[in-house]
């Protein structure tokens, strides 16, 4: 009897070898924020790896009804819309508004969510992209400046000098940072891989590789498909602003969406790009864009003195990490040519 | 009595076995470095392509009055032309690893490269 239990034994574990105990997974590519999106959930349950994946889909559609700004019908295009007038918004955008608010606040401006104008006047990425004059520029930052921005209380936010509030700065992030609570709603088993535009975020650990860390890529500014360093992580999110995907040439010179809210030109300081390594997705959002608007000195400054894991890369091929993110970090550039300046 | 083995036991192993291999089979004999190229536009998977050296192909793929044209050479793919206004798609360069993508978002042309060999799971951009 022991024989033939150690051979059923036996058997039952070679089917479960070659079977793999690899957990059931639910994947989705989708449209929304003005980016594309995809979310790839893992869980022992089948059901509960797509039910979570569809709650998560839908809620960014929500968020993004709630927070788009080129969406007429969006809370927040009323908000724009309301001629300085104070407007009641719902909870969740009046949150969304408050943090953009202490970010831009905690970056001294170098994020600054109301740099719309700006945007639409140099028009990069549209059908009517150019340099615009100064004197146009200089009019255009009249209406520039987080300080426009009102926090009247009770949810009611009112617009001075023709300030917009734009929450794209935040607005993936945010999402990311719902897609990783819905996630934790579901469950402990569950596993998930949200990728919002340049937004990432690995919740728990990843079943597909050996030590259970999620590895994202720090893309190359020369050929953003490939990476020039990569990033183990669980339980966090990565993100990255860079000068390499939405821009113009015009004479030579790169003009990119990265605004200076102090100059209302293109953030022009030696910098390709930066990431961001945070478990507040939001967070990292906001910083990568004011970090890219400080600069290499002063973001690195910035990032000793508010313990923030970043890795900046230059235009002359350097790619700086801070020391806090050395443990997750791998160089991979050299084959592009860049250096490891750790 | 009971404990010994019976020659119908040694079947049941071997059936066993036998369904093991099959399932393994397969993975057995696909290449680790192989790398597939799926193009989807919208919610259509419009042509998955298995890169090797030496094949070539152009894709045209249009929405309204934006044309993206993608070239597959050997186990690299681009968007290597397109009239959106963005360009990100252009921007983004030449795929040649798995887990790499580029999205034509005006168009909702999505290019992947698909494989075993996954250096990283997503690019941050």
């Amino acid at each position: 009897m022991k024989m033939k239990k150690l051979l059923a034994a036996g058997m039952l574990g070679a089917l479960l070898l070659v079977s793999g105990c690899e957990p059931a997974s639910s994947q989705s590519d989708f449209y929304a924020m003005d980016t594309f999106m995809t979310v790839t959930t893992y869980d022992k349950n089948e059901k509960t790896a797509e039910d979570t994946r569809v709650e998560i889909e839908q809620h960014i559609n929500g968020l993004d009804q709630l927070m788009s700004r080129q969406r007429e019908e969006s809370e927040l295009s009323a908000l724009n819309a309301a001629n300085g007038q104070p407007v009641t918004v719902s909870d969740e955008l009046y949150e969304a508004i408050e943090t953009a608010v202490q970010y831009a606040e905690l970056t001294d401006g170098a994020y600054d969510p109301t740099t719309a104008p700006l945007s639409d006047l140099w028009g990069i990425g549209t059908d009517h992209e150019h340099v615009p004059t100064q004197a146009e520029i200089d009019e255009t930052l009249k209406k520039v400046g987080w300080r426009n921005i009102q926090l009247l209380g009770n949810n009611t936010v009112q617009l001075l000098n023709g300030a917009q509030v734009d929450l794209g700065g935040i607005g993936k992030g945010w999402a990311a940072n719902d897609a990783a609570a819905i996630c934790r709603m579901a469950g402990d088993t569950m596993q998930a891989l949200a990728q919002l535009g340049g937004n990432i975020y690995g919740i728990g650990k990843n079943p597909n590789s050996e030590d259970g860390t999620w590895r994202i890529g720090i893309a190359d500014p020369d050929n953003s498909a490939s990476s020039v360093a990569v990033i183990s992580m669980t339980d966090e999110s990565v993100v990255t602003s860079g000068d390499y995907e939405r821009y113009f040439m015009q004479d030579g010179k790169r003009y990119h969406h990265i605004f200076d809210p102090s100059t209302g030109y293109p953030t022009d300081n030696g910098l390709r790009s930066v990431t961001v390594v945070d478990t507040d997705s939001a967070k990292a959002d906001a910083l990568t864009t004011g970090l890219f608007v400080k600069g290499l000195d002063k973001g690195l400054e910035f990032c000793a003195e508010h313990d923030i894991k970043a890795v900046f890369i230059t235009s002359d091929k350097r790619i700086i990490p801070t020391e806090n993110v050395l443990p997750q970090y791998t160089f991979m550039g050299e084959e592009a040519g860049y250096i490891d300046a750790r | 009595m009971q404990g010994k083995l019976r020659w119908g036991d040694f079947v049941i192993c071997a059936v066993v076995l036998a369904l093991a291999g099959l399932i393994t089979l397969p993975f057995l004999f696909q290449p680790s470095d192989s790398l597939t190229c799926e193009i989807k536009q919208g919610d259509t998977v419009v042509k998955t392509i298995r890169l090797a050296d030496g094949y070539q192909d152009t894709i045209t793929l249009t929405a309204g009055d934006i044309t993206n044209v993608i070239e597959v050479d050997g186990k690299s793919v681009r968007f290597a032309s397109s009239n959106c206004p963005d360009q990100v798609c252009v921007h983004t360069g030449t795929l040649t690893r798995a887990g790499q993508m580029a999205v034509c978002l005006p168009t909702r042309v999505v290019v992947r490269l698909i494989g075993e060999d996954t250096t990283v799971d997503a690019v941050a951009r």
